[in-house]
């Protein structure tokens, strides 16, 4: 079952920050096609949140086809967002790792890293939701 | 909307020549978590004071779940309220607490304080006023959510209580609201306590409401714009500023707009509800007439 | 709440009912004493009048006699404390701490919260002040027809039903000043201050005026006089006598009076009052003047209809205090 928590100085709205954790577990495997989601009153008793940013969290994840809610019982993983190109990951990983080598080898700290890697993955095209 | 939760058309509190509350309009709606921030002297124990009837207006209107605060029995046993400073019978027991609520209260549900009073660990033959600030506000919330109201009026209840407890409280009043459907009014002058729970904000300065709306909409709806150095008529049009400052070679702004900023000299960023309010705090309020 | 304002009474009721009963086992061993003293009255047959005063003499030389003291002052007292420490805080406590904004949340309306305290803790009083009242006025029933006259005051305000008059009003007084002052030792102060100013006035000043007096004018008895103050000085000098009133009753005013009506003040005869006239002289003179005696007086039938017209009084006094305090809780107290 996954689990949800909020970062409080983001600026991200409370109930994206849960879609967006739902949509990482689903991209990475966490989630598979007919796992329960917690309930509502689960959600909120472990996390200080509103139940309806829950709902509203739900509600556009069923809106996008990505659960389903069944009453009285709980909201279902329809389908999942595994990347078919999961396997893809490990090897990428690893260049990743070199190239990251390489930078410092070349002097920049991390920050710098960040910056170079945020700009260059945001720049060309524009992340879609 | 449907009938509101609470409704306030011009209200005003004055103490003589205090200004406590002046021109207050507001609509509050039903089944939300409602935030109420500002900072100390604002005048929101005022308001929610006079919510629950504990204060008349000196004029204007106020309506909680469509009738007068106070206004008897029933409306009384659908309001809730935890007053700042959770005040409690020192000399009585927790168990005495829940029999008083018992015996007051026709929708009291006894089960349910007796499970609270059972999870938070309070031992019913302790004298309530031997409790700790945190555990004198839960019991303060369980008589108040026992009672089963539609309504719950909290004034700054996590303000006295540390990190943990403030998190205890408000994950059961979540799961009291999750499982309930109540409506919550609650104060303080925390913001990122709010931030979490609340979907509906009011922000009161000085007396005066600066802001009420959905939390959503409020945050889709502000913007920090910054640019090079300019006025704010440098501005594109339909955009309403709340806050600016300037250095020698920047501006920035932030402003409510309902239209999307398009205008590429600009750089338009969100806003945290903490930033929001604070904006809020800073802008200067309408004159008051005295 | 009327469980709950027993539950917060309940303490303090059991307090007066452990005094009141302390109190009653005292009165019931000094009045074993009592009784047996008043034996040689009870059963004499023919001139009781000799075993009257005899018993009298006796009582007042006993310490049965302090007892009688103590118990007239615990009635004065007693609707002093009810006032003080039960009234005073009853409002004015939880405005203090804070917790009327407990109680007027829940579903009760701010006039069933007062209704039921002043009536659980009024009605207490109530109760509690007739018990005492009826075990000490038993107790000294015989020495208020033998030895002192209970018609008169400070007896009157310990006997019959006005002691809880004077509970009630001290009562609904401590409430009423509770709940305008919010503090409860600055209420219990002002409580205190009114009612000790109201148990002097009324015997001072309005108990004489309950119901009309009686007026009796007689021919003064110079034999049984009362007192004879005599002042000689320049122009004469002043000669007060005062009568001996009317037996068994309360003398408002006893006034000594010519004939022709105006109040006798002397001089005295410098020639048969003068210190070198003989034996009678001043006597004779005196009765020469056919002084009168002119009394306003209540006589013990009267007991129970002032009794009756100060309790109402006081009772009413108390409803004003009790209607004001309900407007008051409900129109202006935040």
């Amino acid at each position: 079952m996954i689990e949800f928590h909020l970062d409080g100085g983001t600026g991200v709205a409370p109930y994206k920050q849960l879609i967006q954790q739902v949509r990482r577990a689903l991209r990475l495997g966490l989630l598979s096609e007919g796992d329960q989601l917690p309930t509502v009153k689960d959600v909120v008793a472990k996390v200080a949140i509103n139940p309806n940013t829950v709902l509203k969290a739900y509600r556009e994840l069923e809106y996008e086809g990505l659960v389903a809610a069944r009453p009285g019982v709980g909201t279902f993983v329809r389908r999942t967002l595994a990347d078919p190109s999961l396997a893809a990951h490990q090897p990428l990983r690893e260049e990743l790792r070199a190239w990251v080598a390489k930078a410092r080898a070349a002097g920049l700290d991390t920050d710098s890293i960040e910056d170079l890697f945020v700009t260059t993955v945001h720049t060309p095209t524009e992340e879609s939701k | 909307m449907t009938r509101p939760a609470l409704r306030a058309e011009g209200l005003t509190k004055r103490y003589g020549r205090r200004v406590a509350l002046s021109g207050c309009t507001l609509a509050v709606p039903t089944a939300r978590v409602t935030g109420l921030v500002g900072p100390n002297g604002a005048g929101k124990t005022t308001l929610l004071q006079m919510a629950v009837g504990m204060l008349p207006p000196t004029a204007g209107t106020i309506e909680v779940l469509g009738a007068r605060p106070a206004s008897g029995a029933a409306q009384l046993a659908k309001v809730g309220f935890v007053a700042q400073d959770t005040p409690v019978y020192s000399g009585l027991s927790v168990a005495d607490h829940l029999r008083f609520g018992a015996h007051t209260n026709p929708r009291w549900d006894h089960g349910l304080a007796q499970d609270r009073i059972a999870q938070l660990g309070l031992d019913p033959a302790q004298k309530a006023g031997k409790l700790s600030g945190g555990q004198r506000a839960q019991l303060a919330l369980t008589l108040a959510l026992a009672k089963r109201p539609d309504l719950l009026v909290l004034d700054e209840p996590v303000a006295s209580l540390d990190p943990m407890a403030r998190r205890e409280f408000l994950k059961s009043l979540m799961a009291h609201t999750a499982e309930h459907g109540t409506s919550v009014i609650l104060s303080s002058h925390l913001v990122s306590d709010l931030e979490r729970v609340c979907d509906y904000l009011i922000v009161l300065v000085d007396s005066q409401v600066r802001v009420a709306g959905d939390v959503d909409e409020l945050m889709g709806s502000h913007h920090r714009l910054t640019g090079a150095r300019r006025d704010r008529a440098g501005l594109p049009g339909g955009v309403d500023v709340i806050e600016e400052s300037h250095t020698d070679r920047q501006s920035t702004f932030i402003v409510r707009s309902t239209v999307p900023i398009d205008d590429p000299s600009l750089d338009a960023g969100g806003l945290s509800l903490e930033d929001l309010v604070l904006a809020y705090m800073s802008k200067p309020g309408r004159e008051t007439t005295r | 709440m009327i469980w709950f304002t027993w539950r917060q009474f309940r303490t303090r009721a059991a307090i007066a009912v452990v005094a009141l009963a302390a109190c009653g086992v005292a009165l019931l061993i000094t009045g074993r004493t009592l009784a047996q003293m008043y034996a040689g009255v009870a059963s004499c047959q023919s001139d009781c009048g000799a075993a009257l005063s005899q018993f009298g003499e006796q009582f007042r030389r006993d310490d049965l006699f302090l007892v009688y003291g103590l118990s007239s002052l615990l009635m004065y007292l007693v609707p002093a404390l009810v006032g003080a420490f039960w009234g005073a805080p009853l409002i004015a406590h939880e405005l203090e701490t804070g917790t009327h904004r407990l109680a007027w949340n829940q579903t009760v309306t701010r006039s069933r919260w007062l209704a039921s305290k002043l009536a659980v803790v009024g009605g207490t009083a109530a109760a509690l002040t007739g018990v005492l009242g009826w075990a000490v006025s038993t107790w000294a029933r015989h020495i208020d027809t033998a030895v002192f006259d209970r018609i008169e005051a400070p007896n009157f305000g310990a006997r019959g039903i006005v002691p809880i008059g004077y509970a009630v009003f001290a009562f609904t007084l401590g409430v009423t000043c509770g709940m305008l002052i919010r503090r409860t030792v600055p209420a219990m102060a002002i409580t205190l201050a009114g009612y000790a100013a109201v148990v002097l006035a009324m015997p001072l000043w309005l108990r004489a005026h309950l119901i009309p007096a009686l007026h009796e004018t007689r021919p003064l008895d110079l034999e049984n006089l009362s007192s004879m103050i005599t002042n000689t000085g320049e122009g004469g000098g002043t000669m007060e006598l005062t009568g001996p009133g009317m037996p068994h009753a309360w003398n408002v005013s006893n006034l000594t009076i010519t004939p022709a009506g105006d109040e006798f003040h002397g001089p005295p005869d410098p020639v048969a009052c003068g210190e070198d006239a003989a034996a009678n002289a001043c006597d004779a003179w005196l009765t020469s003047l056919n002084l009168r005696e002119d009394i306003i007086y209540h006589p013990a039938s009267h007991f129970w209809a002032l009794q009756a017209a100060e309790t109402g009084i006081l009772l009413g006094l108390a409803a004003l205090l009790v209607m004001f305090s309900f407007w008051w809780v409900r129109r202006r107290l935040t």
